[in-house]
């Protein structure tokens, strides 16, 4: 077991060294001088040449990079330029309310589409099962730019059922999580149907009926304890995904976590809080990526063997 | 018509694809108006029978709008998902066919890429480009090429141990034609579906960026950045985001329909 997370965690060398060097490079993008570009064409020379040396702009680009990483290793993630504060305080005061709107589209998801997907496998081929088909198609495909705007428009202002934006009262949070756990719940839906039919044709229910289980024991004990370790897998992994659909959600309902931070950041041509943002959202996505994985793992002996 | 009973889904999205192709290719003759036409007199009129999705902030057409943006999902789409086939197809078969050093360096550059999740490597790129379509197509062709290397390279190593391969091998042919003449052909089917599910995953990234400002800017009428225009009026006009939002909510469903049928044939 250690062997293997061992092996899993060397995995993410990779990928954590692609996204910091990535991160890094983003300010060497911007076409032209970024110093330029953030501060206005306007602006005093003495100002800019200012700018360029707290960014460490007029340092030879491995100079940079070295010095980026060893701050990052303290937590030094730079200062916003439109706040003064230091961006690594900016984010970290942001995640509360992206983990709350993220656990919060999980939990919807997971509430909505696992009896979902029990109740259609359990019909098969019932108006009931066709019905949750559809639904689930439909879930895939509207897009969260559009679902969001039409739930504000029929559940805030026509019905004045919850707030149209912002982060207040308790209400606050059902239509952002509706909207960003739409897409996961169609496909939760669907992997769930899938994965109930799969273990219903398995030999150990047949050997639970032959012991005289009751059909409710059988479905309960069996069929549903092995189809639900897949979708919890998606679940986990579907979580990381969120975090980046929250970009958009967050916009759409004024939320204000960091994807909201991150849209605001490039508004204002804030740069070290843009790597900032973008630095926290992927490592935290790998991260939970990693976490599943190897939670996975825990569960299922036969992951590691087989891998 | 049997085409249409056996795989009504398939029909289904094909015909809402087709009528939007046409729309896209014929927009002038589709759109009533001319999509940039301001008249500030009628700027927010609700749906009328002249102009049958109401006018914009501008003044403007919605419906002529709408037609034109189907234009720009379509352009975006094709181009962004042949540009991403081509370089994670490349990339995916160089490394299960050649192996080594290469098939090393190749997936390690995929995993640096998949860290990113998914509109987040496109929005920083942005971030950083600034907004435009060329910049737009380039995000977009950068990050959605992934999936197809992981397909590409998982069909070579499988087709690698079947006895085509060997006897190709012993006739004397070489990676290249071993890539194009036979890993290929027989990894075309399940390549198809990924970009299928693939085409409606960018015409999605596309409106998202632009409603974030990020992707087609104005005057261009993009579906994306016209929900995100009439995100502040949906109480008085709220046909600005209901009727792009449609469209686009049927080209991606349109497409999802044909990806599940493709999906569902080449399993079979």
């Amino acid at each position: 077991m250690r062997r293997y997370l061992l092996k899993r965690a060397l995995g993410l060398v990779f990928p954590v060294f692609g996204v910091v060097t990535l991160v890094f490079l983003m300010i060497h993008l911007i076409p032209g001088d970024p110093v330029e570009t953030m501060m206005g064409e306007s602006a005093r020379a003495a100002d800019k040449q200012e700018m360029r040396h707290a960014l460490g702009l007029d340092r030879p680009l491995p100079e940079q990079y070295v010095a980026y990483i060893a701050g990052l290793a303290r937590g030094d993630m730079g200062i916003s330029l439109r706040t003064h504060e230091p961006v690594f305080l900016e984010i970290v005061s942001r995640w509360p309310a992206t983990i709350s709107l993220a656990l919060a589209a999980l939990l919807i998801a997971a509430v909505v589409a696992i009896p979902m997907g029990v109740l259609a496998a359990a019909r098969r081929g019932s108006a009931l099962d066709k019905g949750s088909l559809v639904i689930s198609l439909v879930g895939v495909a509207v897009p969260n730019i559009w679902l969001g705007p039409m739930l504000i428009i029929a559940f805030s202002l026509w019905l004045g059922w919850f707030p149209v934006s912002g982060r207040g009262e308790p209400l606050s949070i059902v239509l952002p999580a509706v909207t960003l756990g739409a897409g996961m719940a169609a496909l939760l839906a669907r992997l769930t149907r899938s994965s109930v039919l799969e273990a219903a044709g398995e030999e150990y229910m047949k050997a639970a009926r032959a012991r005289g289980l009751s059909e409710r024991q059988v479905w309960m004990r069996h069929a549903l304890a092995n189809a639900l370790l897949p979708v919890a897998t998606v679940m986990g992994l579907q979580l990381g995904a969120l975090l980046s659909g929250a970009v958009i959600t967050e916009t759409i309902f004024a939320w204000p976590g960091v994807g909201r931070l991150l849209i605001d950041a490039i508004e204002s041509r804030d740069y070290p809080l843009v790597q900032g943002c973008v630095l926290n959202i992927a490592l935290c996505y790998v991260a939970v990526n990693f976490a599943v994985d190897a939670l996975y793992a825990v569960l299922d002996p036969r992951i590691r063997v087989e891998r | 018509m049997r085409f249409v009973k056996a795989h009504p889904g398939m029909a289904a999205g094909l015909a809402i694809l087709g009528l939007m192709a046409l729309m896209a290719v014929a927009a002038p003759v589709f759109a009533p108006y001319s999509p940039y036409a301001q008249d500030l007199l009628y700027a927010l009129e609700p749906p009328s029978a002249g102009h049958p999705m109401g006018r914009d902030l501008l003044g403007r057409d919605v419906l002529s709008r709408v037609v034109y943006g189907t234009r720009i999902s379509f352009t975006v789409g094709f181009i962004v998902i042949g540009m991403n086939a081509l370089i994670g197809v490349a990339a995916g078969c160089a490394a299960g066919a050649y192996g080594g050093r290469a098939d090393f360096f190749l997936m390690r550059v995929t995993e640096m890429a998949q860290a990113f999740p998914g509109l987040l490597l496109a929005i920083a790129i942005m971030a950083a480009l600034g907004p435009g379509f060329g910049n737009l197509l380039l995000a977009l062709c950068l990050t959605g090429w992934t999936g197809f290397a992981r397909l590409a390279r998982a069909q070579v190593l499988s087709l690698r141990e079947r006895e085509f391969v060997a006897a190709a091998l012993a006739c004397g042919a070489g990676k290249g034609r071993l890539i194009f003449m036979h890993y290929l052909p027989n990894a075309a089917a399940p390549l198809l579906v990924e970009a299928a599910f693939g085409l409606a995953a960018v015409i999605v990234a596309e409106a998202g960026l632009s409603f974030l400002g990020l992707g087609v800017q104005p005057p261009e009428a993009s579906w994306g950045a016209m929900i995100n225009e009439g995100r502040g009026f949906l109480l008085f006009a709220p046909h600005l985001a209901v009727f792009p939002g449609l469209c686009l909510f049927l080209l991606v469903l349109a497409v999802t329909l044909v990806g599940e049928e493709l999906r569902d044939i080449v399993k079979r």
